[in-house]
């Protein structure tokens, strides 16, 4: 199992921009999914307006978490779903290991969730003697690799595919070939016979509309319908924050979120799950359990600048675009969730000290809000965090004293003038080779005017008067 | 009939990897689908309520609601073809909308080696919304059953992002629109 954590960033990073061939797979594959993005969002000529209205349903949930979940609940216990509520993450873990366990199996089919790397899920039920089985192609892969995802919508994305090749070939046993149809059947004609002998399947959720009781799965290859319609017991898991107000909404989201997530107009199914099997119901488990994990997030909602980014809908366009991603893949990052988007939720929610080189890792270029469907402010809550780091002091002292300098250098003309010339004579005695520690090495400091732009101004108002 | 939208449901179901076949009469189905795919009767499983609607055509296939409940899922991992109604179309999608009853249990959709939907040019919507106001008008307070939007075949591109279609769901996934415009 490949460990990280989100306080190695750096060095993770320096690790990873260093590696060319994983910048190449990352780039590739990132560029695929926004040229298909950019050509369906090019169809919806109110784009813009949707994702404005998705900001504001979204805000009106996580503005009002207890009551959308108790409405939720209510909806979704009449449509003969069990509800538990968990406050942590271990609450979380310890209701679905006893559902399983109350089953008396010893292998579960699951299909991809993020809250469930949340939980750490799969570790915790390993732990307990259950086997946990991923069924999505990428997380297949990834587990047999005995890794984390490194992209939330496209796990195995750091693999190429003579890395899955050798994979496929180690852990079972087949000839060597690196043709992603042929690996794909390897794949589907394993796990088929897992899905037939599953009792107990574990998914994520997409959207759970407050009204009606309605879970929302959405997916591409069927392993999330096989994991949700075959088995005896299903154990939904979710975030508080995943609610809609309403079944009418979800039209909305799934215009924003296939489109930003794979460029796809609608993903190959969507099942909008509306209770066990019963008299309206004739098939599907005979048990559906609901998790609601807080984990912090009710916590977070109070916030009145952080609540934003429990609007995100997890659909890993900000990542696809961000040019640190994009450079470092989402490993660096040392979180469950990576790129921009990560990088704001990580410290919020799982402490700042920790993460606190996360909201540094971006340029705040702001590709990231451009592209969010639902309109979080990204780069500039990076910009917030970074300040609340410095407020925590967490900041060395070097750094604190450099910035005061900055500061009073800054305030005052004749001081910045001053400055910029000692700069100068500085650069010329060092040859260019001003030392700034975490800067020169991987960069060219650069060049320091001789004059400053206010003195060139001045000396051709002098030369030419003023026009 | 909306031309433009089954021109539109056709040619997006169509990127979205699946096929579509507008008849002015329920006749041709089973020549079509013969002509299609070369499975044998008993490896194809209909929803008995699709044949109903159908007036006098029969179906080259089984019943669902024949198979025996016990029997049910071992015959359908078995099968070929799933054939199902539904309950609308969604022209900007290219998606068909399936409720689920006891004659089209999801499995049906979701097991066989392909799936075809059979539907008329009236149950054609432009958009999810519309598809989704209809449904939930209908049943009203009433409790609503599982509804599953499909959208061509089961792919995925997880690997280097090649796309490959058929992977736990069905490799094929057509539709057979009949004009009752008339």
């Amino acid at each position: 199992m490949i460990e990280f954590s989100a306080s190695q960033f750096k060095s993770n990073a320096r690790t990873a921009v260093n590696d060319a061939g994983l910048r190449a797979k990352i780039k590739k594959a990132t560029g695929t999914s926004l040229t298909k993005r950019q050509e369906t969002v090019k169809e919806i000529p109110d784009w813009e307006e949707l994702r404005e209205k998705g900001h504001l349903l979204r805000k009106k949930v996580v503005d009002d978490l207890d009551r959308y979940q108790a409405a939720f609940t209510e909806s979704a216990q009449s449509n003969g779903m069990v509800v538990h509520y968990a406050e942590t993450h271990s609450d979380a873990t310890k209701i679905i290991y006893d559902i399983i366990r109350r089953q008396s199996v010893r292998s579960v089919v699951k299909s991809k969730s993020m809250i469930t790397e949340e939980l750490r899920l799969n570790e915790m039920l390993e732990e307990n003697g259950v086997r946990v089985i991923e069924t999505d192609l990428g997380e297949y892969i990834i587990q047999l690799a005995g890794e984390t995802p490194s992209h939330i919508t496209a796990p195995a994305l750091h693999k190429s595919k003579e890395d899955i090749a050798r994979l496929f070939q180690e852990k079972l046993h087949i000839p060597y070939t690196d043709d992603p149809e042929e690996l794909t059947k390897v794949a589907r004609e394993r796990l088929r016979k897992e899905f037939l002998n599953a009792k107990v399947g574990i998914s994520g959720v997409n959207f759970a509309c407050a009204d009606t009781g309605t879970i929302t799965i959405i997916e591409n290859e069927a392993n999330a319908r096989l994991c949700t319609v075959l088995p005896d017991v299903h154990i939904a898991v979710m975030s508080v924050e995943k609610i809609l107000p309403s079944i009418n909404d979800l039209p909305l989201f799934l215009k924003l979120l296939p489109r930003s997530a794979t460029g796809q107009r609608m993903t190959s199914y969507v099942s909008m799950i509306n209770g066990p099997r019963s008299q309206y119901n004739p098939d599907g488990p005979r048990q559906l359990h609901i998790v609601i994990l807080d984990g912090g997030r009710k916590q977070l909602a109070k916030h009145p600048a952080w609540k934003e980014s429990l609007y995100c809908i997890r659909c890993g366009a900000c990542m696809n675009i961000c040019p640190v991603y994009q450079s470092v893949g989402g490993h660096a990052y040392g979180s469950v969730y990576p790129g921009p988007i990560g990088s704001v939720i990580t410290p919020t929610l799982f402490g700042m000290q920790e993460a606190q080189d996360l909201p540094y890792a971006s340029s705040l270029c702001g590709a990231c809000t451009d592209i969010c469907p639902v309109k979080i402010d990204l780069h500039h809550h990076l910009l917030w965090e970074r300040h609340d780091i410095v407020d925590r002091g967490y900041k060395s002292f070097t750094e604190k004293i450099a910035m005061t300098l900055w500061r009073w250098v800054m305030l005052s003309p004749s001081r910045l003038e001053f400055a910029g010339r000692a700069g100068w004579l500085l650069q010329k005695i060092f040859a260019k080779k001003l030392p700034a520690p975490g800067w020169t090495p991987q960069r060219r400091f650069p060049k320091i005017a001789r004059k400053s732009f206010r003195k060139l101004i001045q000396h051709d108002k002098d030369e030419y008067g003023s026009s | 009939m909306n031309t433009d939208l089954l021109e539109m449901f056709t040619s997006r179901l169509e990127d979205a990897g699946g096929w579509c076949r507008i008849i002015s009469s329920p006749g041709s189905i089973n020549d079509i689908i013969r002509g299609k795919y070369s499975y044998e009767k008993k490896d194809m499983i209909y929803a008995g309520s699709v044949e109903k609607q159908l007036g006098d055509v029969e179906l080259d296939g089984i019943d669902i609601t024949t198979i025996h409940q016990n029997d049910r899922r071992k015959s359908l991992v078995n099968a070929k073809l799933g054939i199902t109604g539904c309950a609308g179309l969604i022209a900007e999608t290219g998606t068909a909308g399936l409720i689920t009853s006891v004659s089209e249990p999801r499995e049906l959709s979701l097991l066989p080696e392909t799936h075809i939907v059979i539907a008329y040019s009236d149950q054609l919507f432009a958009t999810l919304d519309e598809f989704l106001a209809k449904v939930t008008a209908e049943y009203g307070d009433a409790q609503l059953p599982s509804i599953t939007l499909v959208t061509g075949p089961s792919r995925t591109a997880d690997i280097e992002k090649k796309l490959v279609v058929g992977v736990h769901g069905p490799v094929e996934f057509g539709v057979v629109v009949i004009d009752r415009s008339e």
